[in-house]
C-alpha cells in the first residue's frame, strides 16, 4: 500500500513536470489562437497539393537518412563490438561519433564553405537540395544507431552465438541470431533518426531545401505569425511520437537495460569478415566526411577572410552564454532524471504513460514549444522568470528531459533485481536507498545522463533562437545569424569554436569514465 | 553522500542567477545583419558608455522572426529599441499598436517622407532593390533591366527571386500590388512560376545563386550587392525600372516599444541610430547602406537617391497592402497559384 502510493507520488511529479513544461506551452499556444481564424486554414493547408507533396519529400528525406544510418551504423556497430583496440580504430570511431553532439547545421557549414572554396557552383545541385540534406544529415545522425545497436549488440549472449557458431557459419548465424536480436534497438534509432531529421529546421534553410519543417517554422516567423497553424501542423508527429514509445516498450520487453556505453567484445570470427571489412571501411569513410567538413571550417576559421584569432576571441562571450544555458539545463535534468528515472525503471506502465508528455516535447519542433513558453511565461507577475536565462533553461529542459531520463532509467534497469531487494531492507526510506545506494552505484550512468543533457543543451538552435536572453546569443545561434552576409572566416571562427568545446568535453568525460572505471 | 543536494543547491543558484541577469541597460532587437548591425551597436556603447544586449534575426526569417517576438512578448515587453531592416515590420507594430511616439531631434536632417508626422518610427541609411546579374552566365544575352525581365522567356529557368513571404522580397511584392494593382500583380506572380523562376529561400541565397552562376540574375539588396561585389564575383549590378516604376528604396527604420523596460536609454540608442554619425558608419561598412540625409560623405562610386530614379511609395499604404496581400504571397511560396482577386478586392 505504501509503495503503491510512493509510485502514485512519484507519477505524478513526472507527469507534472510534462504539464508544465510541454503540454501547458502548448495548450496556452492552442487557446490564445482559437479566437482568431487560423485553425480553418489548417485543413485547406493539409489537403492542398503543394503541403502533401512538400510532407511526402520531407518524409522520404528522412526515410532515406533512416535507411542509409541503419546501413552504415549497424555493420560499424559489430565492426566496433568485435573489439577493435587499437589507436587508429578509436580515432576513427571518436571522428564518425563526434558529428552527433554537433548541431547538424555546422557540419553542413563546413561542407558548403568547402564546396564554395574548391569549385563554386559545381555539385550544388546535389548538395543544395535533399540529397545533401540527406548526407549531412546522416553522417550526423548514422552516430546514434551506431551506438544504440553497438550498446545492445554487447548484451549479446557470447556463449550462445560461440554455440550457434559450431554448427553454423558467420552468415547465418549473423542473419538469424545476431541482427534479429538487435532489431529493437535498430529500430528505436531509426525512428529517432527519422524524427530528427524531419523536425530540422537549420539545415534545410542552409541548402536552400523546402522542408516541412521549415513551414512550420515559417508560420512562427512570417508576417502573418500563425501560431496555432504552426502547431496544428505538428499533428503527424503525435503518430511518430506513439511510434517511438511503442518501440521504446518493446525494447524495454526484449532485454532490460541497453544503455550502458559500455561494450563487451564479441569475438570476431563469430561474424562474417566480409562486415567486419564494411565496418572498416564505412569507419574511414565516415571520418573523413567529418575531417572534411571539419578541417574546412578550422581552415577558414584560422586563416580565412574575416577569421582568424579576434573572430575566436569575439565569439567567445557566445561561448560562455552556451555553457551557462548548456550546464544550468543539464544540472536540472539530472536531478530530476535521476529519481524519476529510478522510479520509471521500476514502475512500468503508469510512468511509461506519464513519460508521454516528455516524449512528445522531444518531438516537437523546438520553435513551438519555445514559443508556447513565452506566452504561457511574459507576463508582469512572471517577470522573475522570463526576465533572465530561466526561462531559456526551462525550454531545453521541456525540448530534452526525455532522453537524458530514458538514459537513466536504462541504468537502473541494469540494478540486479537482487540489490533491489538487499536495499530494501527495514530501516531504509526510498530517498535514502536512493541517495546512499543507488545512487553511488549509478554514477557512471548518470554522469552519462548529464552529459547528454549538456550536449543537447550545447547543439540546441531551434529552442534557443526563441528564447534567447537579450545579450545572450548562444554560439549556435551566432553562426545562424553571422551567417548572412558574414565573411567565410567569422562564421566559421564561431562553428569551430563550438567544435572544440564539444570535442573537449567529450574527451573530459572519456577521461573521468576512465577515471571512475579505474577506482572501481 | 551530499552529491544531489549540491547539485539542487547548484542549480538554484545558477536559476536564481538567471532570474537576475535582466539589469541590460538597452535591449535591441534587430533584422539587419548582425555582420553590420553589431559593429554600429559596439560603437554606441563605446561613446555612452551605455550596454546594449542585442538580439539578432537570421537570414532566412529576416525580419518577422524578431518582429513576431515582439507580438508574442507584448504583454510584458523585454525590447526597448526595435531595428528593422525595412519600415514594414516597424509599421506592422504601429498598426498593433505596440509603439510609442518619440520625435528624435537628431533625425532632423532626414526627409520627411522617411518618418511619420506622428513620430511613430523614423527612417534612416536605406538600401535598394536591385538586380544583381552575373556577367559570366548573360554572355551574349541582353541583360535585364526591369522587374517585368523575370517573365521573359529569354531567361526562363534562369533567374531567382527570394521567398516573398520573408524580409524585403515580400515588401518589395507590397510595392507591386500597390503600383500595379491586385490583378497584374497575381498575374505577374503566375507568370513567375510559369517561367520558372527559382524561389530561393533569401536574398543572401539569391546571391549565392547569381555568383555561383546557376542563374544569370536575381533581385537583391544593395548590401547584399556590396558583398558579392567585395568578393570578386563576377558580377554587375543593375538598378531596375530606370525608364518606368523606378527602384525601390528601403530604408531601415527604427521604433520605440511601448511599455520599454529601459526608455532612456532606448531614446539614446535611436538618437544615435539615427543620426548623421550612424549614416556614414554604414555608408561605409561593407553594406554599403545608402544614407538618406544630403551631404552625408560616402564611398567613391556609392549612388546615393540622387543619382538614380527612386519608387514613389507610401509606406503607410505599403504596410497596409502587405498585412493583406502576405496570405496570398505564402501560399504562393507554398506552391499555390496567385490566382484572380477574390470578389470585393479592388484594383488599384
Amino acid at each position: 500500500m505504501k509503495r503503491a502510493f510512493h509510485q502514485l507520488r512519484l507519477s505524478f511529479l513526472l507527469s507534472g513536470f510534462g504539464l508544465l513544461l510541454v503540454l501547458l506551452p502548448v495548450g496556452f499556444l492552442l487557446l490564445g489562437s482559437l479566437a482568431t481564424r487560423e485553425p480553418q486554414a489548417v485543413p485547406k493547408w493539409l489537403l492542398s497539393s503543394g503541403s502533401l507533396e512538400l510532407l511526402l519529400r520531407s518524409l522520404l528525406v528522412a526515410g532515406a537518412t533512416s535507411l542509409l544510418s541503419l546501413l552504415l551504423g549497424v555493420p560499424l556497430a559489430l565492426w566496433w563490438v568485435a573489439g577493435h583496440k587499437r589507436r587508429w580504430a578509436r580515432l576513427l570511431l571518436g571522428l564518425h561519433l563526434l558529428p552527433l553532439s554537433l548541431p547538424p547545421y555546422t557540419v553542413a557549414l563546413g561542407f558548403a564553405q568547402l564546396l564554395g572554396r574548391l569549385a563554386p557552383g559545381a555539385g550544388a545541385g546535389f548538395f543544395y537540395g535533399p540529397g545533401g540534406l540527406t548526407l549531412v544529415m546522416t553522417i550526423c545522425l548514422s552516430p546514434l544507431v551506431t551506438l544504440l545497436v553497438a550498446a545492445f549488440a554487447a548484451r549479446l549472449d557470447g556463449a550462445a552465438l560461440e554455440a550457434a557458431a559450431l554448427s553454423r557459419a558467420p552468415a547465418p548465424v549473423l542473419l538469424r541470431i545476431v541482427l534479429p536480436a538487435l532489431l529493437p534497438a535498430a529500430a528505436l534509432a531509426a525512428l529517432v533518426v527519422f524524427v530528427l531529421t524531419l523536425g530540422e529546421v537549420a539545415v534545410p534553410q542552409l541548402l536552400r531545401t523546402p522542408s516541412w519543417a521549415v513551414t512550420v517554422f515559417s508560420r512562427l516567423a512570417d508576417l502573418s505569425y500563425a501560431p496555432a497553424q504552426a502547431t496544428l501542423r505538428c499533428l503527424p508527429l503525435l503518430f511518430i511520437a506513439a511510434l517511438v514509445a511503442a518501440a521504446c516498450q518493446h525494447i524495454d520487453r526484449r532485454a532490460r537495460g541497453s544503455l550502458g556505453l559500455r561494450v563487451r567484445r564479441i569475438a570476431p570470427a563469430l561474424l562474417p569478415s566480409g562486415l567486419l571489412w564494411a565496418g572498416r571501411l564505412l569507419a574511414v569513410l565516415l571520418a573523413l566526411a567529418t575531417v572534411l567538413s571539419l578541417a574546412t571550417l578550422a581552415t577558414n576559421g584560422i586563416a580565412g577572410p574575416g577569421g582568424g584569432l579576434g573572430a575566436l576571441a569575439a565569439s567567445l562571450p557566445a561561448l560562455a552564454n552556451s555553457l551557462t544555458y548548456a550546464t544550468t539545463a543539464a544540472l536540472v535534468m539530472l536531478v530530476v532524471a535521476a529519481p524519476l528515472g529510478f522510479y520509471w525503471s521500476h514502475s512500468r506502465a503508469p510512468a511509461t504513460l506519464a513519460t508521454l508528455p516528455l516524449l512528445l516535447g522531444l518531438v516537437l519542433p523546438g520553435v513551438v514549444l519555445a514559443l508556447g513558453l513565452v506566452i504561457q511565461w511574459n507576463r508582469p507577475a512572471t517577470s522573475w522568470l522570463y526576465g533572465g536565462t530561466t526561462v531559456a533553461v526551462l525550454g531545453l529542459v521541456g525540448h530534452y528531459l526525455y532522453l537524458p531520463l530514458r538514459a537513466a532509467k536504462l541504468g537502473f534497469d541494469r540494478f540486479p533485481r537482487a540489490w533491489i531487494d538487499a536495499a530494501r531492507l527495514p530501516g531504509r526510506g526510498p530517498w535514502q536507498r536512493l541517495r546512499t545506494i543507488y545512487l553511488p552505484l549509478s554514477r557512471r550512468v548518470l554522469l552519462t545522463a548529464g552529459l547528454l543533457g549538456l550536449l543537447l543543451g550545447l547543439r540546441d538552435v531551434d529552442t534557443l533562437i526563441v528564447l534567447y536572453p537579450p545579450g545572450g546569443q548562444t554560439l549556435t545561434i551566432r553562426t545562424l545569424t553571422l551567417e548572412a552576409n558574414s565573411p567565410a572566416g567569422l562564421t566559421a571562427a564561431a562553428a569551430l569554436l563550438q567544435v572544440g568545446t564539444t570535442a573537449t568535453l567529450l574527451w573530459l568525460l572519456a577521461h573521468l569514465r576512465g577515471i571512475m572505471e579505474g577506482r572501481k | 553522500m551530499k552529491a544531489p543536494a549540491v547539485l539542487l543547491a547548484v542549480t538554484t543558484l545558477a536559476l536564481a542567477a538567471g532570474c537576475h541577469q535582466q539589469q541590460a541597460a538597452v535591449v535591441v532587437y534587430t533584422s539587419v545583419d548582425q555582420v553590420f548591425s553589431e559593429p554600429v551597436l559596439q560603437e554606441f556603447a563605446k561613446r555612452t558608455g551605455t550596454r546594449v544586449n542585442p538580439v539578432f534575426d537570421t537570414e532566412e526569417t529576416k525580419s518577422t522572426g524578431i518582429l513576431n517576438r515582439i507580438i508574442a512578448e507584448a504583454a510584458s515587453p523585454r525590447a526597448d529599441v526595435f531595428w528593422s531592416n525595412d519600415p514594414i515590420r516597424s509599421l506592422v507594430l504601429v498598426r498593433r499598436g505596440l509603439v510609442q511616439a518619440y520625435r528624435s531631434p537628431a533625425a532632423a536632417g532626414i526627409p520627411a517622407s522617411f518618418k511619420a508626422p506622428d513620430g511613430s518610427w523614423i527612417g534612416f541609411s536605406a538600401r535598394a532593390r536591385v538586380l544583381l546579374v552575373n556577367t559570366r552566365a548573360l554572355g551574349d544575352l541582353r541583360a535585364p533591366s526591369g522587374i517585368l525581365d523575370y517573365t521573359d522567356p529569354r531567361f526562363r529557368g534562369r533567374a531567382a527571386i527570394a521567398n516573398p513571404a520573408f524580409g524585403t522580397t515580400t515588401v518589395h511584392l507590397a510595392a507591386l500590388f500597390t503600383a500595379w494593382g491586385e490583378q497584374k500583380a497575381r498575374r505577374f506572380l503566375d507568370e513567375l512560376r510559369r517561367n520558372q523562376v527559382r524561389l530561393a529561400s533569401s536574398n543572401g541565397e539569391v546571391k549565392r545563386l547569381v555568383e555561383n552562376g546557376e542563374v544569370i540574375f536575381g533581385l537583391v539588396d544593395t548590401d547584399d550587392a556590396a558583398v558579392a561585389l567585395a568578393n570578386g564575383s563576377p558580377v554587375k549590378v543593375i538598378y531596375p525600372d530606370q525608364e518606368g516604376l523606378g527602384t525601390l528604396l528601403l530604408p531601415t527604420t527604427v521604433v520605440m516599444i511601448k511599455g520599454a523596460p529601459h526608455p532612456e536609454a532606448g531614446r539614446r540608442l535611436i538618437d544615435f541610430l539615427v543620426s548623421a554619425d550612424s549614416e556614414r558608419l554604414l555608408a561605409f561598412a561593407p553594406c554599403r547602406q545608402i544614407p538618406l540625409r544630403p551631404g552625408v560623405p560616402v564611398p567613391a562610386g556609392m549612388r546615393t537617391p540622387d543619382h538614380f530614379k527612386t519608387m514613389k511609395v507610401d509606406y503607410g499604404r505599403l504596410a497596409e497592402a502587405l498585412e493583406r496581400i502576405h496570405p496570398l504571397l505564402r501560399d504562393w511560396a507554398e506552391g499555390q497559384p496567385a490566382g484572380q482577386p477574390a470578389a470585393g478586392q479592388v484594383d488599384h
